[in-house]
């Protein structure tokens, strides 16, 4: 195992130099640079123009600056951005992550869980009117005009009922008096979150592990469940922070929902297909042979293995929430780093650029390797050697 | 597996319950809340704000109304520089061994936020920072970029407080009405206490430039109406109004005669600085009545800038009153207009902005260097088809690269000059008399095609660069019907719809294009026709890539392209207003007679805003060039009504 | 090709059908079987004749701008048209002036105008046409490379298996749309550009992965043997063994890279990354720049955007059905019992 995951430590480093390299050469491929905005005003002299040339280092020959990138890259430094002069790319990175992996992890982690539920549903009913319809209706979800839905969407409860609030993470005048950094908040939420998420994770582990009687198990369950639900309860309602990431809180349920909407077809439908499979499996016939009730089958024998392909797609899937949904976070007024990216490209900031899309790589990379190793944990007849 | 579906229903739990928050807004102090639909650039501080690619329209919005006042300023309505920091007029220029002198004084009592007085110190320090050359032999101004890029520095050889209120300007050559009047005297003066230690240390760094850019400054010293807070990227900024603010309760007062025409200011300071009265023009007399009269605030106890996805969803907020107003550089969609007019309380106002669209061409080659043949251009071009029918009013017919907002510098068009440019006539009279200038200068058409120039050069495929439906549509339509009726005319030309980058990179770098359309964003003082087009600006990097007014051919031919170097010159070293309107005037002529631009459109500026809340005291029924948003003092004469 | 030895007679005296006679009629057979059972999927059906709608609108529009459209109004790009309807008017209730574009559906304009006078529905059965090439032409790419580069990373494997598979992680690692953007900016991309962008990045991307599992479980089994020790060369097992038995699930996967081809334009056209004049993601895109999807507005000229997002939605999810269809057939783990 140890030599496996050094082969692939060794791998992921070459692919990234790779990747790294393919992504310079792109943006630097760009026609123009960000000097052009100084073109649209006349008052701004010729020599004003080769000085930000000059600063930003971009006279060099294109093999210098190469060779710099690739060697502050390898050192963490990430540069300094051309349109948020002096800003560090990493302290930009920084500052947006939190808002970005704040709303999709919450919206991935909604999306698997309904992608999952309704999946193993229909995978059960084949061919009924179930199936065929939610299928329908997820594939067209899943394939709808993402900008267009999701104005749709704020537009009926954002305007027409007013229910949500129309885009934005904050209100302005609510924050104005706390003078708290928002990363601040957001990091609380991320935290915190992932905080309750951990415990009841190992508390369900260890349940298993120990394998207690079911009726203990269970109360440990819910007492952690209620345990967790009372702490959060408590942070969000009697401290600044907590009314703060409520807020915050308020702002994300639009997106999120949508998100979800469009997003759950996809695991509904891998769902399935992965239990079709394990359906014809022997142990499955066995369980029904012994007259198991049919939901127990379906939720303890066949969902249970067949949630192996959904669980590494949920952590691709996470690693990829960093590239942020473009698309949501626009119209959504939701400034992450798919905003980032997006801008940095547009304005021909080429550190930004380079630095998000690098920083995305590392992420899926390093994602990619932990779904393997989670794969191999899971199946015990899988083994890298 | 369970605990994934525990996981999620602790979310949604979490989510319903967050579901009944209540939006706690402030009461009780009276803001102004305004929209922006795009972040700050930089780090929060002035200097930052406007260095190199910082330098972005939102950043002024914010950085406007705080941290710092001029030695002149620029009267709202009649657009004329008048003393603001300076008692009075600044002297003449005399001559003082090898440099020009100027004297400056200062109005006395005027304080810095921080409660200190604002002295002639204050003054030198600001124009010797900014003039300090650094070891790569350019201004710290140029260094800085951005809005600090000015040649004007450049000129300075030092600047010298010689009493408390007395500064004394030592330059290198006589300055003209460019570099003085509407660059140095309206200079922003930063507080020496604050910013000679932090000036000193960078300037001891490595690269002092970007230690500079990165001081992070919130609360800075401010002489000006609000001081900057606290800003929250990716939510709002937010500045607080100034308790110091000297000239709070000046009453400013701007005359016009009978024609409507502004022709006289005063303003009648407060208290604390001495009560007195200072004017300019005429300020009374037969026909003479008042055209506006304000009295200055800040009237609000701070401004918050709440950012926005987009324009639309701003639009929205002002329409919803969730935002008492709309900073909104571009001009709204004909549907976002319609529904800001028609919401309850909402009021639009609409004035001219400071900008130009245009058409251009290539005086290097063949057949553009033929006047006939731009004129010809000229002609089938249908603005006001394009502008009223097309465009559905949007825009208006441009045909001066001064917009008429500007109206101290624009030139109108005679009668002859409106006939020349085929204004009122049919696509059908277009077409022949634009085919009969061709044929008389000697073109030749077959079969329909323009083939040959008058020196018997075929005419080859021919390219318009012209903005794509992506980057502006309503640009592109334009150049669309450009392209319909040269192909009508019979000019073999084919559109290439380009991305902003790709325009200016083939015309600005590499001066590898036929025709193309673009804008220009410009300023008050119409130095930029020089810019436009003098022939020292025509090498690759420079603003005039079409070559000049007229090609070099017709240059030798009637010396068009030396008189005007010769008049912009002499516009660039006027000192008279009247003589250099004069000179602007006659450039105006000559760029049309020479038709190397084709001026096509100019936008409106709308401001959008709660009618219902706030008020400008009558400057928002008032002709503003740029509009409400352009003024960065007008956030001092907001007034909230609640 | 040499041809075919004439048939020997068998013992029983009757004649053996010639190879490419018993193909076909196998081929006939297999498609009478797998027509049956894409058709009781019930969705692949439903994809199919969403398909065959736009083609038919698709096809259309070259014929109605020849036939009864003028094209100095109709044409979707430069067409404009002076008298839609009602001219300039104030409405009454709110006071503001209704110019005549974009005009509402009539019998003139079977969908309206746009705000710069052109007809919605020329402009939909234009865009179709360059959403087919666009689609189509990319995913074939897509496919033709995916295909070879799995094919070939499954026959060889050793070096050329874990360089292939390698570069499809790299390739995977891009965020698309982002990458999209970059490559948008650099290239000018109109629709040509764009289908051999996108093809080349899925073809080399994670098609390549599932193909070449595909591939290996082919390569083992015994007819290649077979044909190997019947003298067969590298290339003639590639070509004629492992890859037409790739074909049906190329065939597959390239449903949904049409599918993906058509949104990933979409999406990019709202942003304005692309040099298009005209698709169904720039008529939403124009359409939102002017301020018709905000607000009340949104209700004021439905037409503008509505039928090019419901075409876009409609034509994706129908390949995609297709696609769900196919799978049914194809896919062997999911066949019914």
């Amino acid at each position: 195992m140890w030599k496996y995951l050094f082969k692939r430590l060794i791998q992921i480093v070459i692919t990234l130099y790779i990747y790294a390299s393919i992504v310079f050469i792109i943006v630097y491929m760009q026609p123009g640079d960000i000097s052009q905005i100084y073109i649209n005003d006349p008052q701004i002299p010729p020599e004003a123009r080769e000085a930000l040339l000059e600063r930003l280092g971009l006279n060099q020959p294109v093999h210098i600056q190469y060779i710099n990138f690739m060697k502050n890259l390898f050192t963490g430094n990430l540069g300094i951005s051309f349109s948020q002069y002096p800003r560090p790319v990493w302290e930009l990175i920084k500052e947006r992550l939190p808002r970005t992996v704040a709303l999709f992890v919450i919206a991935t982690l909604l999306y698997f869980s309904l992608g999952f539920y309704l999946g193993k549903l229909i995978a059960w009913k084949r061919g009924g009117l179930i199936d065929y319809s939610a299928t329908v209706i997820g594939v067209v979800l899943f394939t709808v005009y993402t900008p267009w839905f999701a104005i749709l969407l704020l537009w009926i409860f954002g305007y027409k009922l007013g229910w949500l609030p129309i885009g934005k993470f904050n209100d302005p005048l609510l924050w104005r008096q706390y003078e708290i950094d928002q990363n601040l908040v957001f990091g609380y939420i991320v935290g915190v979150g992932g905080a309750a998420l951990l415990f009841l994770f190992v508390v369900f582990l260890l349940g298993r592990k120990l394998y207690l009687p079911r009726a203990l198990r269970w109360t440990i369950h819910l007492g952690a469940l209620g345990l967790v639900t009372a702490v959060i309860v408590y942070l969000l309602w009697s401290t600044t922070i907590g009314l703060l990431a409520r807020d915050i809180l308020y702002h994300m349920i639009l997106p999120a929902i949508t998100v979800t909407l469009i997003a759950f077809g996809g695991t509904m439908l891998l769902m399935r297909d992965s239990m079709l499979e394990v359906t014809r499996e022997d142990y499955v016939l066995a369980a029904k042979a012994k007259g198991l009730p049919d939901k127990a089958v379906r939720d303890k024998h066949a969902a249970r293995n067949a949630l192996l392909p959904v669980v590494t797609s949920f952590v691709l899937a996470l690693a990829f929430t960093v590239d942020g949904g473009i698309i949501t976070e626009t119209i959504f007024s939701w400034p992450g780093m798919g905003l980032l990216l997006l801008q940095a490209v547009l304005e021909e900031d080429m550190p930004l650029a380079i630095g998000a899309l690098v920083f995305t790589g590392i992420f899926a990379l390093v994602a990619h390797l932990v779904a393997d190793i989670l794969y191999a944990f899971l199946d015990p007849r899988i083994r890298y050697d | 597996m369970k605990f994934v579906r525990f996981a999620a229903l602790l979310v949604v739990g979490l989510l319903l319950v967050v579901g009944a928050h209540n939006q706690a807004g402030a009461q009780g102090e009276n803001i102004f809340v305004a929209a922006i639909h795009s972040d700050l650039k930089g780090v929060f501080c002035s200097l930052s704000a406007s260095t190199g690619a910082n330098n972005t329209v939102w950043n002024f919005y914010v950085w406007g109304p705080s941290a710092h006042m001029s030695l002149y300023g620029i009267t709202t309505l009649g657009q004329q520089p008048f003393p603001s920091l300076a008692k009075d007029f600044a002297t003449p220029f005399t001559q003082e061994g090898g440099l020009w002198v100027s004297t400056v004084e200062l109005l006395p009592g005027v304080k810095w936020s921080d409660g200190t007085e604002l002295t002639a110190e204050d003054v030198a320090f600001t124009f010797n920072t900014f003039a300090t050359v650094l070891p790569t032999g350019r201004t710290l101004s140029l260094e800085l970029g951005g809005g600090w890029a000015n040649p004007a520095f450049d000129l300075i050889d030092r600047v010298e407080a010689v009493d408390t209120y007395t500064v004394k300007f030592y330059l290198k050559e006589k300055p003209g009405l460019a570099q003085w009047e509407f660059t140095l005297l309206l200079w922003d003066i930063f507080q020496k206490k604050f910013w000679e230690p932090k000036f000193q240390e960078a300037l001891q760094s490595d690269d002092p430039v970007r230690s500079l850019a990165a001081i992070e400054c919130p609360g800075e010293p401010s002489a000006a109406p609000f001081v900057t807070k606290q800003w929250q990227p990716g939510a709002f900024a937010e500045i607080v109004a100034n308790p110091n603010y000297s000239f709070k309760g000046t009453i400013a007062t701007e005359y016009q005669d009978a024609d409507g025409n502004i022709v006289g200011y005063e303003e009648q300071l407060p208290e604390a600085l001495g009560g007195g009265t200072r004017s300019a023009g005429t300020t009374s007399g037969d026909g003479i009545s008042v055209a506006l009269r304000t009295e200055e605030g800040p009237f609000v106890d701070g401004v918050i800038y709440s950012l926005f996805g987009d324009q639309s969803s701003a639009a929205l907020a002002v329409i919803s009153g969730e935002v008492d107003y709309h900073f909104n550089p571009l001009g709204y969609g004909l549907a976002t207009l319609n529904q800001l007019e028609a919401a309850e309380g909402v009021r639009v106002i609409k004035n001219a902005s400071n900008g130009v669209f245009y058409l251009s061409f290539n005086l290097r080659k063949s057949p553009f260097n033929y006047v006939e043949f731009r004129r010809a251009v000229r002609c089938v071009i249908d603005k006001e088809f394009v502008a009223n029918e097309l465009l559905a009013g949007q825009v208006i017919p441009a045909y001066s690269p001064v917009p008429p907002g500007n109206a101290f510098w624009h030139r109108t068009l005679t009668e002859e000059e409106k006939a020349e440019a085929c204004i009122g006539l049919s696509e059908e009279e277009r077409l022949a008399r634009a085919r009969q200038m061709l044929e008389e200068a000697g073109f030749v058409f077959e079969g329909g095609r323009l083939a040959q120039d008058p020196e018997g050069n075929p005419i080859g495929q021919l390219e318009l660069l012209h903005p794509n439906a992506a980057y502006d549509n309503n640009r592109n339509i334009f150049g669309l019907h450009i392209v319909d009726r040269l192909q009508k005319l019979g000019i073999p030309v084919r559109d290439v719809p380009a991305g902003f980058n790709n325009i200016v990179t083939l015309v600005f770098d590499r001066q590898d294009f036929d025709m193309w359309q673009l804008g220009w964003g410009l300023g008050l003082y119409p130095d930029y026709l020089e810019a436009f087009f003098h022939s020292r600006n025509t090498q690759p990097g420079g603003n005039s890539p079409q070559g000049g007014v007229c090609s070099a051919r017709e240059d030798a031919l009637t010396g068009c392209q030396q008189e005007f170097d010769r008049i912009a010159d002499e516009f660039l070293a006027e000192q008279d207003l009247q003589r250099a309107q004069e000179l602007a005037r006659e450039m105006q002529r000559l760029i049309f007679q020479w038709a190397a631009y084709v001026p096509t459109h100019y936008v409106q500026q709308q401001d959008a805003y709660r009618a219902d809340r706030i008020n400008w005291q009558g400057l928002e029924d008032k002709p503003i060039l740029d509009g409400l948003q352009g003024g960065a003092a007008f956030v001092g004469l907001v007034v909230k009504t609640q | 090709m040499a041809t075919a030895p004439a048939p020997p007679k068998s013992p029983t005296g009757r004649h053996l059908e010639s190879p490419w006679r018993a193909r076909l009629r196998l081929m006939r057979r297999g498609l009478a079987t797998n027509w049956s059972l894409f058709w009781e999927s019930r969705i692949g059906p439903i994809g199919l004749f969403i398909i065959l709608f736009y083609g038919l609108l698709a096809v259309a529009h070259p014929i109605l701008m020849a036939t009864i459209w003028d094209p100095e109004i109709y044409d979707p790009i430069i067409g404009y048209d002076p008298n839609p309807g009602p001219a300039w008017h104030m409405e009454k209730v709110n006071q503001y002036l209704v110019p005549k574009h974009p005009a509402p559906p009539s019998a003139k304009h079977w969908l309206g105008t746009d705000p710069w006078g052109r007809d919605i529905f020329s402009q939909l059965a234009y865009s179709a046409r360059a959403e087919f090439f666009l689609g189509v032409m990319a995913a074939l790419i897509t496919v033709i490379i995916g295909t070879l580069v799995a094919a070939v990373s499954a026959y060889y494997g050793g070096f050329v298996d874990t360089f292939f598979m390698r570069l499809a992680d790299v390739v995977l690692l891009f965020p698309v749309i982002a990458f999209l953007i970059v490559l948008g900016g650099m290239f000018q991309l109109n629709m040509y550009s764009l289908a051999l962008v996108l093809g080349i990045i899925g073809g080399f991307g994670g098609i390549t992965i599932v193909l070449k599992s595909q591939a290996l479980s082919i390569k083992v089994k015994p007819f290649i043997e077979a044909a190997k020790v019947a003298g067969g060369s590298h290339l003639h097992v590639i070509l004629r063994h492992i890859i037409p038995n790739l074909l049906p699930l190329s065939f597959l996967y390239m449903m949904f890279n049409v599918t993906s081809a058509i949104f990933s334009e979409a999406v990019l056209s709202f942003f304005g990354i692309l040099n298009l004049q005209m698709s169904w993601g720039m008529m939403v895109q124009m359409a939102n720049i002017s301020g018709y999807l905000t607000g009340d507005a949104i209700t004021k000229a439905w037409w503008i955007f509505f039928p090019a997002s419901v075409s876009i939605t409609a034509l994706c999810a129908a390949f995609y059905l297709v696609g769900r269809g196919l799978d049914e057939i194809v896919n062997p783990r999911l066949r019914k019992m």
